[in-house]
């Protein structure tokens, strides 16, 4: 058995381990992977399956103190799992990581480095592309709206379909989802699930909740909590609450979705087809969510409500209420389906283990 | 200034030429700074290590709170470690998670666990200095045995 270790940074939410969950249940059976995370979705991993490690991110540490942790533990766990390749996925690598593959250079290491940068952000993530021996870009729906630097540095870039955890057979008819969440069939059922780096989640929440129970047919509104403990939000009552992973199996059971707008979430909804009015965060420090979904909107294929005012929320929910326009967006977004490129990212990690073992078996009869 | 050209230079090199001219600027820098950095890169002494093995995550949680409570207003100078992974977000003990036997075994059949946690703990005794050590939980008297004999820096000695 050969083994691959995947690096997720710390982020806001699941992201980045879920894509490299997507990518590592698709790796062929003889390679083992083992997921190092410095994010709280411990056992949320350790849950779908998967051997983990943990690293616990910076508290109250200097950063020469944390770095100098976390470069001794992975010189240890690569010594302990000698892997073949390791791919961190994120878009900062850290000082203790760099100096890690710097002093142990003997095996092949990937920059799993989502696109969609803001416009001018992220010159010195670029440079860390120097430490690494391949890089493989996880694509994105809105990739003709990319004005990030990451589109003028593609040479030897591996560039796949968007990843995704699950594929569409993974998902759960829509009379099975509305039992296993316990929802009457026949209602308009509607998804609230806000990007969980936004802690303004209350006020939102409770203004979409209140102009959905306005309508006069029946709505019946899920809103999905993280399932991540320290993420936990108060909800307004009456309000049911999913909090299950991978969420998307459910999605079938639902008409529409109003939802945050980071890379895992969009692709999702986009790729199963879930009409959605999407909440893009303009602050994160690169991934630029604006643009991603006002693409979204120019294509037909969701709503993107990034003013915040009442009066475009009013527009687009009554767009999205319209069971004739959610059709049509269905439609578009079946026009406009992609594969998951998760498999293709898989593929490309197998060949590089397999080129690390023809190299060490060279060296070995040298 | 200088680290922007020193960072453009590098990002535009081949990976082993950057390496080494990585390796050449560390190699200049004045050894008092290098030294500085080293003594910075100490990671604060923990007061108290308790290793909880075996535990669920209620008895985890419970001894998060005891040792948070004993930590007064420094909970990050108490360090639990545990094969049970329920984290303790940031504002608490510091926590380290070690993986449990029966999965690590599932990964590396062939490997030894008993030394591996052994690595693992003296790597981490060794980061953070503990003061006093503490075993809760279903902790073999082997192992125990073992932390009382190795003393952090027979452990595993620090490259640094």
């Amino acid at each position: 058995m050969r083994n691959i270790l995947f690096i997720t940074s710390n982020g806001f939410g699941l992201g980045h381990v879920t894509r490299c969950m997507a990518i590592a249940k698709r790796l062929p059976p003889d390679i083992q992977p083992v997921i190092f995370t410095l994010s709280e979705a411990l056992p949320v991993v350790r849950q779908q399956g998967f051997f983990a490690e943990y690293f616990a991110s910076r508290d109250t540490e200097t950063a020469d103190q944390w770095n100098g942790r976390l470069r001794k533990r992975l010189l240890n766990v690569f010594k302990e799992y000698d892997p073949d390749v390791v791919i961190f996925d994120g878009t900062h690598s850290y000082r203790g990581m760099r100096d890690a593959i710097e002093e142990d250079d003997n095996r092949k290491f990937v920059w799993s480095r989502r696109g969609m940068w803001r416009p001018g952000g992220g010159v010195s993530n670029l440079t860390f592309a120097s430490y690494f021996d391949a890089i493989i870009e996880p694509g994105e729906f809105a990739h003709e709206a990319d004005q990030g630097l990451t589109t003028q540095h593609r040479e030897g870039v591996t560039m796949v379909d968007p990843i995704l955890f699950c594929d569409e057979e993974d998902l759960l008819s829509r009379e099975d989802a509305e039992r296993e969440l316990g929802l009457e069939p026949g209602a308009v059922n509607v998804l609230i699930q806000p990007g969980w780096e936004n802690d303004e989640y209350t006020p939102t929440g409770t203004k979409f909740v209140e102009r959905l129970r306005r309508e006069g047919e029946p709505v019946q509104i899920v809103v999905a909590t993280s399932p991540l403990k320290s993420r936990d939000v108060p909800l307004p009552e009456g309000l049911q609450r999913v909090s299950t992973y991978p969420l998307a199996r459910v999605y079938r059971a639902f008409d529409l979705c109003v939802s945050g707008a980071g890379y895992n979430i969009f692709h999702e909804l986009v790729g199963y087809q879930v009409p959605a009015l999407f909440i893009p965060n303009a602050g994160t420090p690169l991934d630029d969510q604006v643009a991603r979904t006002q693409y979204a909107q120019e294509k037909g294929v969701a709503r993107s409500w990034e003013d915040g005012s009442g009066e475009s929320l009013e527009k687009h929910l009554a767009l999205l209420l319209d069971p004739a326009e959610r059709e049509r967006m269905r439609s578009r977004m079946l026009e406009l389906r992609f594969p998951n490129g998760a498999k293709a990212a898989a593929d490309r990690i197998a060949e590089l283990s397999a080129e690390r073992q023809a190299e060490q078996t060279a060296a070995a009869n040298a | 200034m200088l680290r922007r050209v020193y960072l453009r230079i590098i990002s535009r090199l081949p990976r082993k030429q950057a390496k080494l001219l990585q390796k050449v600027v560390m190699a200049l820098r004045p050894r008092a700074k290098r030294r500085a950095a080293l003594e910075a890169a100490r990671t604060p002494e923990a007061r108290l290590m308790c290793i909880a093995w075996g535990v669920d995550r209620a008895e985890l949680e419970s001894i998060r709170d005891r040792m948070a409570a004993l930590g007064g207003k420094h909970p990050e100078r108490m360090l639990v470690v545990s094969d049970c992974d329920a984290l303790f977000g940031k504002g608490s003990c510091h926590f380290e998670y070690v993986p449990a036997r029966a999965e690590w075994q599932r990964l590396l059949p062939d490997g030894d666990y008993d030394d591996f946690v052994f690595r693992r703990i003296g790597e981490i005794t060794n980061a953070f200095r503990a003061q006093r050590v503490l075993a809760m939980g279903t902790v073999d008297d082997a192992l125990i045995q073992a932390m009382a004999r190795r003393r952090p820096a027979e452990a595993e000695p620090d490259e640094t």
